[in-house]
């Protein structure tokens, strides 16, 4: 019999204590009480990343360990360090468009001639003894009614915008098409690994699927809550949420097992539609609709198609190309007559995840850098204190250390023997041969640096995305030259340079002029589709257009996966 | 030889205009085409291959010293096929059936024309007749098989069994980030590689 053991967690300025056996692995019980850290490897001790500190109660024994690695074999007080706070969305510039919403409200003069209200719902009205009622309703064949008032409700929906790492939302008044507020947060899964595949795997072990979903309802709840917090609402005035989100995520967040996509043809289970939000514990109105986005297929998700919509690629000049950088670059071509559509596996590289001192776009996060009077300048987002490298930073970074040839065009970093007029860079790299670093900050005992091999998995990354689009394009038949515009969404969508992003070779050379960046496409579509019931029926029309193709099996997809490592 | 050292060097950084450039200044210095495969192009991956079993090299870099590697085969595959150069073994390898990740069994296949073997590579998703009917029509000493998912895995052990009742007599050997010793002897496979570099190695074993 394992010895019974207590663990006292200090999470988010709060103490619990939770109990746990001996030999039980720390990151497993920290998973289970919803207490767990970020662990984008998936607890295989590979990203370093869910360190949490340990304290020994009896002798005081103070250690910084990685939470996947330990066995439990004494009590421990157990310090959880808090996730990084996303921030940059809020503020995600909204398109404007007909307020025509599914859900509304009707008010009902209650006389002779009214018809046949639903059993439930005459008893209600009989007992509040009222001449007027309130009832929200759904359009469609037949109109649905949902609820009724004895006083004018609010009728409030939720756009969402569901990803691997972060979700975001827009809380909107659906009687006036009028956006109320914005939220964002951390994805609570991700002390399951931060890729599709890596969650993917857990949901197929016991209870991993009811695990995950829960995890997913809990953090829309959030969402919506913090959305009403902000906007003076009630969470149980929400009747409808449109959520967009790769297939994954979206079969994670219903419930429905997402075995399917971990085997050839890789077909989704579901591919959308509505669900009840009491059914996915999803606290709302109980009787509320969630809408999942109709995903394209295989790991192309309803995010796409809600990216697809935001920029109403349908009516734009062809050829043109939509890249949503995220964990997984998805890639939508629209040529002259088909629209094709396939995902890379870029890895989370360009969100922060598997670099050494990655984190997400949030405050202190090291954006870019240029050279100023022989030194290097960083810029911070929100001027913070330097508290890590975020996505564009590691753009502005590799293009720099291109530019000046601390990067050769193998992804090696070069030993420090600048001399002449850039001999000051020397003093900005250290180690030799395969341990190398360029070093970006170091005061107050902080350092932040890109390492060789963070170089490698940025190098794998940029490769994913650049080999997929060439196949796109190849496939198609299209020359770079011949796309009439790229459009480029993801979380950080709207804040790389282009220039960068051409420089490493993330994107093909053309006029920069023909590149537009976008923000986070699937947060903007989430919302058209719940203002106005047209947009939403064309972005389903859309996504059966779109074909996927599976690019990895493509003849020339190894030799381009090597020549694109290139910088 | 001091040539063969430079273009040893220079596929391990991956620089491959420089090794087509050398391989070439070889050959027409006289330098046996096989000599060149063996003390250049085999030991420049086998060392990448080394580095990349003990962490110090990356999956770019194996893959950036393959492209330098082809593109020298290429010129020495002629040459080779004129002086009835054997390979050191076939092997027949893919990812298998229900499983489309490539980038494990590629390199494996890169390890392995690296080493001088002939590789036939049937790519991914194959099924287990494909595999035996490969293996018999190259009359291959090896089939490598690789999958990354725990739910394709199982189709190993199936693959296993046919190609045992359809009487081929080459070894098979089996990876994958899933896969395991123990796994490998419960299906009755002949090896288990935890890498690239050491599914070569365990290879000879069985060839000697």
């Amino acid at each position: 019999m394992l010895r019974n053991l207590t663990l006292t967690i200090i999470f988010q300025g709060r103490k619990k204590n939770i109990s746990a056996r001996a030999a039980d692995n720390l990151l497993d019980v920290l998973r289970k009480f919803g207490m767990a850290p970020e662990s984008p490897c998936g607890g295989t001790g590979k990203c370093g990343k869910c360190r949490v500190v340990t304290v020994e109660p009896h002798n005081k024994k103070r250690e910084s360990v990685l939470a996947c690695r330990i066995f439990l074999n004494c009590d421990l007080i157990v310090e959880i360090p808090e996730f990084n706070k996303y921030t940059v969305n809020s503020g995600e510039i909204i398109p404007e468009c007909e307020n025509k919403p599914y859900f509304f409200t009707e008010e009902i003069i209650l006389d002779e001639n009214y018809p046949v209200l639903p059993d439930v719902l005459q008893k209600k009205c009989r007992a509040a003894d009222h001449k007027t009622v309130w009832v929200i309703k759904k359009h469609g064949c037949p109109e649905k009614t949902l609820d009724i008032f004895t006083s004018r409700p609010r009728c409030l929906g939720l756009a969402v915008d569901l990803g691997t790492t972060t979700l975001a939302a827009v809380l909107y008044d659906l009687e006036n098409g009028k956006q109320l507020s914005q939220s964002s947060m951390a994805s609570s899964q991700r002390a399951f690994g931060h890729n599709v595949i890596s969650r993917l795997q857990y949901s197929l072990q016991p209870n991993g699927l009811t695990e995950l979903q829960k995890l997913a309802a809990g953090d829309i709840t959030r969402l919506a809550e913090n959305c009403c917090a902000a906007a003076n609402e009630n969470t149980g005035d929400i009747y409808e949420t449109v959520v967009s989100g790769n297939t994954v995520m979206m079969h994670l967040a219903a419930g429905v097992s997402p075995e399917t996509l971990a085997v050839v043809p890789f077909s989704p289970a579901i591919m959308g539609g509505n669900f009840k939000a009491g059914h996915l514990g999803i606290k709302i109105h109980n009787e509320a609709e969630i809408y999942f986005t109709r995903a394209i297929g295989s790991f192309v998700g309803g995010d796409i198609t809600s990216g697809v919509l935001a920029l109403n690629l349908a009516d734009a000049p062809r050829p043109l190309l939509f890249i949503d950088i995220g964990t997984n670059g998805e890639i939508v071509l629209f040529g002259e007559e088909k629209i094709f559509a396939c995902s890379a596996a870029a890895g989370p590289a360009f969100e922060g995840g598997n670099i050494s001192c990655g984190m997400s776009a949030a405050g202190g996060a090291i954006s870019s850098v240029k050279l100023m009077d022989q030194a290097l300048r960083i810029t911070t987002i929100n001027n913070a204190q330097p508290a890590g490298i975020c996505g564009s930073g590691i753009f502005s970074l590799t293009a720099f250390m291109k530019e000046y040839n601390i990067l050769d065009e193998y992804g090696s970093i070069q030993e420090p023997c600048f001399s002449g007029k850039y001999k000051f860079l020397n003093r900005y790299i250290a180690g030799s041969g395969g341990s190398t670093e360029f070093i970006v900050y170091n005061q107050n005992e902080k350092k932040y640096s890109l390492t060789q091999k963070d170089l490698r998995e940025i190098q794998m990354a940029k490769s994913a995305i650049r080999s997929a689009i060439d196949i796109m394009l190849l496939s198609a038949e299209i020359r770079p030259d011949d796309l009439k515009c790229v459009y480029i969404a993801g979380a950080f969508g709207s804040a790389i340079p282009v220039a960068d992003a051409l420089s490493i070779g993330l994107l093909p050379k053309l006029p920069p002029g023909k590149f537009r960046f976008c923000g986070n496409t699937s947060l903007q579509g989430s919302c058209l589709m719940l203002a106005n019931m047209a947009l939403r029926e064309k972005a389903e029309q859309t996504a059966k257009k779109i074909q996927h193709k599976e690019i990895a099996s493509h003849p020339r997809f190894q030799e381009l996966f090597a020549d694109n490592m290139l910088f | 030889m001091e040539i063969l050292n430079q273009i040893s060097e220079l596929l391990q950084k991956g620089k491959m205009k420089d090794v087509t450039e050398l391989t070439q200044k070889s050959l027409s210095e006289g330098i046996a085409a096989s000599k060149i495969l063996d003390d250049a192009l085999v030991k420049g991956m086998s060392i990448i291959g080394e580095k990349f079993k003990k962490n110090e090299v990356y999956v770019p870099e194996v893959l950036i010293a393959a492209r330098a590697m082809n593109a020298a085969l290429k010129i020495l595959e002629p040459e080779l096929l004129k002086n009835n150069v054997k390979a050191k073994g076939i092997i027949v390898i893919g990812t298998v059936k229900g499983d489309l990740h490539d980038i494990g069994k590629n390199l494996v296949a890169i390890m392995f024309k690296g080493a001088g073997f002939t590789v036939v590579d049937c790519g991914v998703d194959v099924s287990a007749e494909k595999f035996v009917e490969e293996a018999k029509k190259s009359n291959a000493d090896l089939i490598g098989l690789s999958a990354l998912l725990t739910t394709t895995m199982v189709n190993m052990k199936e693959i296993v069994t046919k190609a045992h009742a359809a009487g081929v007599t080459a070894k098979i050997l089996i990876g994958g980030a899933p896969v395991t010793d123990n796994f490998a002897r419960e299906i009755k496979a002949d090896g288990y590689a935890p890498d690239a570099a050491s599914a070569v190695d365990i290879a000879k074993t069985f060839l000697n």
